[in-house]
């Protein structure tokens, strides 16, 4: 074994906290507790207090230990997590001592999941889901990523490997056992292949939608100059980010905001006035909300109650000033001064934004990678064509498993040729 | 008495004379050892040669001016090309053997073979020399004949055991004697020795059978031949009769079932999967109400008839009124009962991918006592292990090693050698992951030119492929040659699109609507091809696409064999790997990171490891998330 085969690592962030947690994971069976802690063993999955000693024996801090042995751990490997204070000062001392462990280093970025993913506690999908939770910002984000990470989206793909074991022994036990075969199935090999195809599409579109809900959604506010859109901006977010006064064309330049509406990561944006004007900053600000509406994912059409909306595609319309004037019963209408509306306005936007995104429970390639995997899996499928030869269309599902392969794990030979002799009757 | 070859085979089955032929044609004085000589080239399962899968490795074995293909074709009594409409990659030619004319015209080439022996005993020893090394083997009358290099290929007859029923003997083949004694000697050089079964038909008088009633399958007029040398078959063609097993069979069979040696716990051995016996069919498959078979006869003049279907080792009178029940076969006799024959082998794994074994240096093993099943099968290997016993024995350092781009044979020992088998291995087209490429029709273009550089291969047969293969390079060049606008082809009345895009006649074919004889009506050179020359430009744009996408995969694959690893790889070291892995990767100690990477449970993961850990002689974690730290 490598000599440096024991890796820790703090497990929270790095600064000033009321407590740090760090993990190490390696073969610790036969460490002896007592060089690092007050106490020489730990009973298995139980947190005790203890004092955390450096080399000559000193305090460091009060730690509460617990031991996770192999395999019933995180990694798979042996597991200790101790808490101490989370000072910088206590947690560079700890490092100190840890490192100072002959045979310990310190844990690469990741290298807790890869040990966990080696020793089967998680596949590919359950790791990426993983990754995705430890970023979530927001509870919509946090639901999906966990779906991935329980194993939800594993045991789908589980199902789609057996399913497209199964579809593909179907092929190769025509092909090879054509003797003992009678019937024709062709006709099912083209429909499942088209079936499953579709199947998979729609996990790929969904899993773009969760995607963009990682990524974030892009919600602009334009309008006609002071029309409100600053104000209402501020009234949204509860700040005063935006440069409120009277004067058309205060706006020139885009103002973000990023905030959450209704679980949803969304940056605001705040544009400048739609209209001719002969100021270059401003004509450049409007140019900008101009693009800003053909990329934003919602357009939210800010309109002074004594104008009338222009027809916007796709676009939610507000009314502003609803305390001076309500045209509620025409389309929203709110009021930044007493914030009325603002509520229905924010849960509109969620709503809008979210229609598209599957439920948690779907199963949905939101990583970059499955997703490109899975749809070459699909051009694969839907190349399988009553036109080409059955050894052209056994290519085309072997294209597609290896595709698979990359989500799932490895389709072997040995799996096709498993199904082809449980399910049917074949040899002389 | 001493005598030395260069090259000893041992065993005169299908291995054994592809192995003895091969070595002699490379030039190696050779003996080829055998209980019995007129046994030699003896088919003692079913009288057929090739199949899917199967007449591929007949083909390449043809290719390498091999036996097996010239044979068949001298007795072959009935021939079809399996799969005809599935695709040219999966066509698989099949012929009924004439056993008697079969094992006559294998017996004719080895006696015709120069620096070729053939020499009537049986081995009961082999001594190696202080390095360990083999260096002779020690004849049961006594005589020791020393070598460079021998192949062993047994059949079935290490510790073989035959049952009928509760009955059991120790046999090889019905009526012939087992190697024990070679068996004890492999036990005692720790070769990892398992054990498997097979079983055998009933075999019916011809006579009895009334074929009046029965369906019957005719061969293809013209027979199609085997060999690339066979211009025409000219033996007589027969029919084959097709009946099948009913409830009452079925009956028969579960009421007996207590006295079938598989379900007694008799046989201990593991069976093909597709080639179950009768009675695992019926208890398996137990909604199906009929089984089919074939029924083939065992040549011209020959009243035996094999029953192919019901391979059986119940007890002979359950045999019997099994039979019975069987449309066409009431009054049928049967002539010798089915049985099971139980066998070691030795785990393929200890071979490297020229067959020699690791233990010993200089000694080969090929066929059925690697694990596989299958005259074609043992024949592909005895061919191999033949070459490489000679190449071994003349001092050469080279090896005559297929992959698994070039042929079937070489997916066959791969396989073999990196992943063992748990059943009587036999070949499938499933097996073959460049299966668009390696087809029964371009076996010659494949191999033959290979086989000719090692020696292999006879002038005549290499004259016979370089015009072949100047014809098939000239029409192609003519097809290329022949490139137009779509407004040209418009003109010659074929529908294209109107994309500005010259199109040359392999474009045009492989357009869904076109066919050779429509190109045939305005090209002169097209109508003077001859069907070969069709076929073969028929394929190519049936597979224009994707055979290039294939090369590109084989370049891929070739980069990941050219990584070898150390023989003496400690995997245990590598740290990143499972238990289970080191196990399997210690068993099966591949040469290469690709046969690394065909061994079953391998992960992307441990392959980046492992890849690591011989290029930088270090072990570090590869795959997962940058994402988590100390997630």
């Amino acid at each position: 074994m490598p000599a440096t085969n024991t890796i820790f690592a703090l497990s929270t962030p790095y600064g000033r906290s009321g407590v740090g947690l760090f993990r190490v994971s390696g073969d610790l069976q036969n460490f002896d507790w007592s060089t690092l802690f007050s106490k020489a063993s730990f009973v298995p999955r139980r947190a005790s207090l203890c004092r955390l000693l450096d080399q000559t024996g000193a305090t460091i801090d009060d730690v509460v230990v617990t031991y996770f042995p192999s395999p019933a751990s995180f990694t798979g490997e042996d597991v200790v997590e101790f808490t101490c204070h989370g000072s910088t000062a206590i947690l560079d001392a700890v490092v100190e001592v840890l490192a100072a462990v002959s045979g310990w280093r310190l844990a690469q970025p990741g290298e807790f999941s890869r040990r966990a993913f080696r020793h089967g506690k998680m596949d590919l999908a359950e790791a990426e889901g993983l990754a995705d939770v430890l970023e979530a910002k927001t509870s919509r984000q946090l639901h999906h990523a966990q779906n991935a990470a329980w194993g939800n989206t594993s045991n789908s793909v589980r199902t789609w490997r057996r399913k497209l074991i199964e579809l593909q022994a179907l092929a190769e036990a025509v092909i090879d056992f054509s003797e003992d075969l009678d019937d024709d199935v062709d006709a099912q090999i083209l429909d499942t292949a088209a079936t499953f195809a579709n199947e998979l599409l729609s996990a790929v579109n969904k899993g773009q939608q969760v995607a963009q809900l990682n990524a974030g959604y892009t919600v602009a506010l334009v309008g006609a100059p002071n029309a409100g859109k600053s104000s209402l901006l501020n009234a949204m977010t509860n700040t005063d980010v935006a440069i409120v006064t009277d004067i058309a064309g205060t706006t020139r330049d885009q103002i973000a905001v990023e905030t959450v509406i209704d679980g949803l990561p969304v940056k605001l944006i705040d544009t400048a006035g739609l209209r001719e004007t002969g100021d270059v900053v401003e004509q450049m600000g409007v140019e900008r909300a101009q693009k800003l509406i053909e990329t934003a994912n919602l357009v939210v059409q800010v309109v002074h109650p004594d104008d009338e909306p222009q027809i916007m595609a796709e676009a939610l319309t507000v009314f502003t000033h609803a305390d001076v004037k309500d045209r509620s019963s025409e389309a929203l209408a709110i009021s930044s001064t007493t914030g009325a509306g603002i509520e229905e306005l924010l849960k509109a936007i969620g709503k809008q934004l979210s229609v598209a995104l599957p439920s948690p429970d779907d199963v949905a390639f939101s990583n970059v990678r499955q997703r490109e995997a899975v749809s070459r899996a699909v051009t694969e499928l839907e190349s399988v064509s009553p036109d080409l030869p059955l050894d052209i269309n056994g290519q085309h599902l072997r294209y597609a498993g290896q595709a698979l392969a990359e989500v799932t794990g490895d389709v072997d030979v040995e799996d096709i040729l498993d199904v082809i002799f449980g399910n049917f009757c074949i040899g002389k | 008495m001493s005598k030395k070859y260069d090259v000893i085979v041992v065993g005169g089955g299908h291995a054994g004379t592809e192995a003895a032929s091969a070595a002699a044609r490379m030039g190696a004085s050779t003996a080829l050892v055998t209980y019995d000589p007129s046994k030699i080239g003896e088919m003692s399962c079913n009288p057929a040669i090739g199949g899917l899968g199967k007449g591929h490795l007949v083909r390449e074995i043809d290719a390498l001016d091999g036996l097996m293909g010239r044979a068949i074709d001298q007795g072959g009594i009935q021939f079809r090309t399996l799969n005809a409409s599935k695709g040219p990659a999966v066509r698989g030619p099949r012929a009924q053997a004439d056993r008697r004319l079969y094992r006559e015209a294998v017996q004719s080439m080895i006696a015709s073979q120069s620096n070729l022996t053939v020499i009537g005993a049986g081995v009961d020893d082999i001594v190696l020399d202080q390095s360990g090394r083999l260096s002779s083997v020690t004849l049961d009358t006594g005589d020791v004949l020393t070598c460079g290099a021998c192949v062993i290929t047994t059949g079935t007859f290490l510790r073989g055991k035959i049952h009928v029923g509760q009955w059991t003997a120790a046999a090889g083949r019905v009526g012939e004697a087992p190697s024990v004694k070679l068996a004890e000697t492999l036990d005692r050089l720790a070769f990892p020795l398992q054990r498997l079964k097979t079983g055998t038909p009933a075999r019916l008088d011809t006579r009895t059978i009334d074929w009046a009633q029965l369906e019957m399958q005719p061969g293809e007029t013209p027979p199609p031949p085997f060999s690339f040398l066979t211009d025409k078959v000219t033996t007589p063609q027969l029919e084959c009769g097709i009946t099948y097993t009913n409830e009452r069979t079925h009956q028969i069979i579960r009421d007996n079932i207590d006295r079938a040696p598989l379900f007694s716990g008799q046989i201990e051995g593991l069976g093909p999967r597709y080639c179950p016996s009768i009675e695992d069919k019926v208890t398996k498959f137990a909604d199906k109400n009929r089984h089919q078979i074939f029924l083939e006869p065992e040549g011209l003049d020959d009243p035996l008839v094999y029953p192919n279907g019901i391979s059986t080792s119940l007890p002979e009178d359950v045999q019997r009124a099994m039979v019975a029940t069987i449309p066409g076969l009431e009054q049928a006799t049967i002539v010798q009962p089915g049985y099971a024959v139980e066998y070691d082998f030795v785990d393929p794994r200890c071979l490297d991918h020229s067959l020699e074994t690791r233990q010993v240096p200089g000694l080969f093993f090929a066929g059925q006592i690697n694990g596989t099943t299958g005259y074609e099968e043992a024949g592909g290997q005895g061919l191999v292990a033949g070459t490489n016993a000679a190449l071994l024995a003349s001092g050469a350092d080279r090896r005559f090693v297929m992959d698994r781009a070039e042929s079937y044979i070489g997916v066959m020992i791969d396989d073999l050698v990196t992943r063992g088998t748990r059943e009587p291995y036999r070949m499938f087209t499933s097996r073959a992951e460049f299966r668009l490429r390696l087809r029964a029709d371009n076996a010659d273009q494949r191999l033959t030119a290979l086989g000719a550089e090692f020696g292999l291969v006879s002038s005549e047969r290499m004259q016979v492929f370089s015009a072949k293969k100047t014809a098939i390079d000239q029409a192609h060049a003519d097809a290329r040659a022949a490139s137009m606008s779509p407004n040209e082809w418009a003109k010659l009345g074929f529908k294209v699109n109107q994309d500005g895009r010259k199109r040359n006649l392999i474009d045009m074919l492989a357009l869904k609507d076109v066919s050779l004889d429509q190109l045939g009506d305005h090209f002169d050179f097209v109508r003077a091809w001859s069907p070969m020359l069709r076929e073969q430009i028929d394929i190519t744009a049936t597979y224009s696409g994707y055979l290039d996408r294939q090369e590109a995969e084989i370049l891929a694959y070739r980069k990941e064999e050219g990584l070898k690893l150390p023989t003496n790889l400690e995997y245990a070291d590598v740290g990143s790997l499972s238990n289970e892995l080191v196990e399997k990767l210690n068993a099966a100690k591949p040469s290469t990171l690709g046969a690394a990477s065909r061994l079953q449970g391998m992960t992307p993961a441990a392959l980046a490891s492992l890849y690591r850990y011989v290029k930088r002689g270090e072990s570090l974690p590869t795959v997962g998330s940058d994402k988590a730290e100390a997630a």
